[in-house]
Formats: structure tokens, sequence, C-alpha cells
């Protein structure tokens, strides 16, 4: 099948290192303490934050820190055929604990001693690079509760087709089975923190990050095409950075705004 | 805000950047409140444990009013006995509004108190919330609209009561009559909260 055409279109008619069009919105759940909508193309996704509140059970608060609980599902409405079992399954579970040790690594959780974080994140549309689309969520939401952080965490996704660093893959080209890879990164620090590849046989990967996972492996890519890659989805970050902190600088003015400043 | 040498400052929180002097900070804009020693809060029991009630304050943790922080009943200052530990749910129960004052931090937590007339359960009103910010501190935080005869307490940690007066009284008194009529009291009372509600999201209150 052919992923990139001769002209050097993808399927959705993008040129290999254009990202899909993002949109952001702050304050979709009035309810929670921070909340945010974000959208990469057709992935569509919602996250709320409450915190930091009360432990709910007793026995896990710690007393130099936060507890962050993280929980990612799908609704059943996301994907193209009704899904059975939203939450639960292995897929889920993996994801939300990477997206838990991404966010850990960046809230300053010393602040916030004997209390507790939740992150709830929950895909509306699915259609690729749902976990990247969860972490940029996630920290807008974060900002949002007004949760001291290191850093915004931005995250995106890129791959390896016909020959061509791919930016930002959407499901067809995901499920393609060519390798790919998904960067967390934090723009002002500059560090990657988080480093997910699949698809990828003998990725030996040297470096400190706070969530390293290996998936599936399939294919063999040479390392300086890796790297290639990989530095594709950290452009594509930065990219994302910027939009994220345009965003909140709108939200803030408009707060002040009707504050009556 | 964390200092990093490359690039200069860099904030933790997304807010408004505030000089004071030489002191820079960011204040963030939907925060949880920040208690400070001495603020008047609103709170909600959730908590009844050994010799003390655990109440939401729109903090990072529930805070905490000892049984020994608060006036018995009966007025008379002595040593709190096991009886009164069991009898702490004829005081306060879960789901109960008080009003209370910050005392401070202790190892457990924050801790409030609770001596003075002024404070205790708030009954006959309701309560709101607004954004901790929003709630300025300035000397006074018990109004009353003579007018309605509303009781209005602005709690620092952003939750406002709205009920009907009560007049400072002193427990050995008996309850007098001539109480102002209560449907009238209550409608004076939805009235005073749609005007805060509203003015929540323009105005500061001061």
């Amino acid at each position: 099948m052919e992923y990139v055409s001769p002209e050097g279109l993808r399927l959705d008619g993008r040129r290999p290192m254009e990202m899909r069009q993002i949109r952001a919105e702050i304050g979709a759940v009035a309810k929670a303490d921070g909340s945010a909508v974000f959208e990469m193309g057709n992935t569509k996704v919602i996250a709320a934050v409450y915190g930091p509140r009360e432990v709910q059970h007793r026995s896990q608060q710690m007393s130099d820190q936060a507890l962050v609980r993280c929980e990612y599902s799908m609704a059943n409405f996301s994907t193209g055929d009704r899904m059975r079992k939203p939450k639960g399954d292995r897929r889920s579970t993996e994801i939300s604990l990477v997206i838990r040790q991404t966010m850990e690594a960046c809230i300053l959780t010393h602040l916030m001693p004997r209390s507790q974080i939740d992150i709830f994140v929950q895909v509306l549309q699915a259609d690729g690079g749902t976990r990247s689309a969860c972490i940029n969520a996630a920290t807008l939401a974060l900002a949002d509760a007004g949760i001291p952080l290191r850093d915004l965490v931005t995250s995106c996704s890129a791959g390896y087709l016909n020959s061509t660093p791919l930016l930002d893959l959407n499901y067809v080209e995901d499920s393609a089975g060519g390798p790919d890879v998904t960067v967390g990164f934090l723009p002002k620090l500059d560090k990657v923190t988080l480093l997910q590849v699949q698809n990828l046989l003998n990725c030996v990967i040297l470096g400190r990050f706070s969530a390293l996972v290996v998936g599936k492996m399939d294919s063999k890519l040479p390392i300086d095409t890796f790297e290639n890659v990989m530095q594709l989805a950290i452009e594509g970050c930065k990219a994302i950075a910027n939009y994220i902190r345009e965003i909140l600088l709108e939200n803030t003015k408009q707060l002040e705004y009707r504050r009556g400043l | 805000m964390e200092p990093w040498n490359s690039m200069g400052m860099v904030a933790t929180v997304c807010g408004v950047v505030e000089r004071v002097n030489k002191l820079v900070y960011v204040r963030a804009l939907r925060a949880k409140y920040k208690p400070e020693v001495g603020d008047i809060v609103v709170g909600r029991v959730c908590e009844v444990t050994q010799k003390r009630w655990r109440l939401d304050i729109n903090y990072s943790q529930d805070a905490v009013l000892m049984l020994s922080s608060m006036n018995l009943p009966d007025g008379i200052q002595r040593r709190r006995t096991a009886l009164d530990e069991l009898n702490m749910r004829s005081i306060f129960k879960e789901d109960d509004v008080i009003c209370a004052e910050v005392r401070g931090f202790q190892h457990d937590g924050l801790h409030l108190q609770a001596r003075s007339q002024k404070y205790g359960k708030l009954e006959r009103g309701q309560m709101l919330t607004v954004p901790p910010y929003l709630v300025k501190r300035r000397k006074q935080h018990f109004h009353h609209l003579e007018q309605y005869g509303v009781d209005l307490i602005f709690g620092c940690n952003g939750f406002i009561w709205v009920g009907e007066h009560v007049e400072a009284r002193d427990d050995m008194v008996e309850d007098q009559g001539n109480k102002p009529d209560w449907q009238n009291v209550k409608s004076n009372i939805n009235l005073t909260e749609t005007c805060l509600l509203k003015s929540k999201n323009e105005l500061t209150l001061q």
C-alpha cells in the first residue's frame, strides 16, 4: 500500500513533515479544577484534573509529596466500531501508566504534600496519536488548575513509511506496521521526557528518560534514520508547545479581564 | 518560580505576574485557597473522627477542627471527656456548614478554631462557591444586610454564606420571640445569592 504518493502527498493530502490541524479549548468541564479539550486532526480528547485535594485512600498518602493518579479511557463511540470495553483493558492501563509517569515527572509534587491530583483523560474521537493528544490535553488541564509544573509537556508522534519520515501519524498510517515513535518533550528545558517506540526491532536507546516503553518489534531501522524520525517528532512537539502557550496566554487574559483589571 | 541559569527565570504556574518592590511572583488564577493564620473560612464537615472534625475548605487537604478548639454547648470551660467525644455528632455532623478561623499549620495539616460566638454552625441559609482569589482580605468578613435581615459571611477560601440573621447571643439567655417571617427571609437570601453569583464573573468582591 502506498502511504506517500510519488508527488510526496500522504493519504490525507498532507506533506510528510506537516502536522494535522490542532485546536485546544480550556475550561470544558466546569466542575473540575482544570480541564481542556485537545484536537489533533480528527483525534479529539478531553482531560479533567481534580486537585490538589485530600487523599481518598489514607494508606496511599505521602507525607512529603502529592500522589498523582491518572486514568485513560476511550469512549465507546470514539472508534469506527463501537468499543465493548472502554477501560480496564491492557492498552488503557498501559497508557494510563505512561501518562501518569510523564505528568508526575513534571509536576512539582513536593509543594503539595499529603494531597492527591487526579487526571482523567477520555478519548472522544480516535484517529491515531491519541496518546499524544492525551498528554497535551493533560498539560493544558494542569496549567488551568494552577498546579505548579516544571515545564509544559508536549507530545507528538512520528513514523517511517515508504522510506520517508512522517510527522503526526493518523490511524491508517499508524496501523500500517512501520516503526513509529511517540515523544514527550519539555520545550523550555529542551529535554525529552517520554520516548515510546513501536514496531522496531533491536532498538537500543541510550539516555535517561522518565518513561521509556518499547513495543512490538517488526522492522529494522538504521540508527541515523531513527534519529531523524525522533528529531522530527521533537520539532512537532515544539510547534505544539507554541500553540499551547498562546492558548494559555489568551485564556489568562480572558480571566483577568473578567476579574476587572 | 524556578531559576534556570541559561534563560533567566521561568514560572511554574500559568497566571499573572505581580511585583511588590523586589519580589516578583506569579499568581495563578484558578488555584486552590492558600490559607493564612487568622483567616475566616466557611467549610463543610466531611468526617467526624476521634476528637476532631474534618472540613472541606477548598484547600489541598481537609482542615481539622479539634474538639478542644470548639466551645461546648453548655458554655463551661472544662477538659473534654470521653462522653464529650461520643457526643461530637450532636454538635456538628457530616455535611454541616461551619464558620471558623484558621489557627495555624500543625504537623498533621491545617487547624481551625471556633472559640468565639460568631463562629460555629451555620443554619437556615445557603453556601455558595466563588474562586478564592476574588475574596480580598479585609477587616470585616461578617456583614449584615439590615434591610433584608440577611447575614453574609465572606470566607477567605471562596465559600460564602448567605443566611438568616442571627444575633450574637448569650447561651444563658432564653430565645426571644418575634422572629422575622421565614419565607420572606428565604426569598431575600435567594435574591442576595443571585446577585453574588452574577457579580462573581464581573467584579471583585470587597
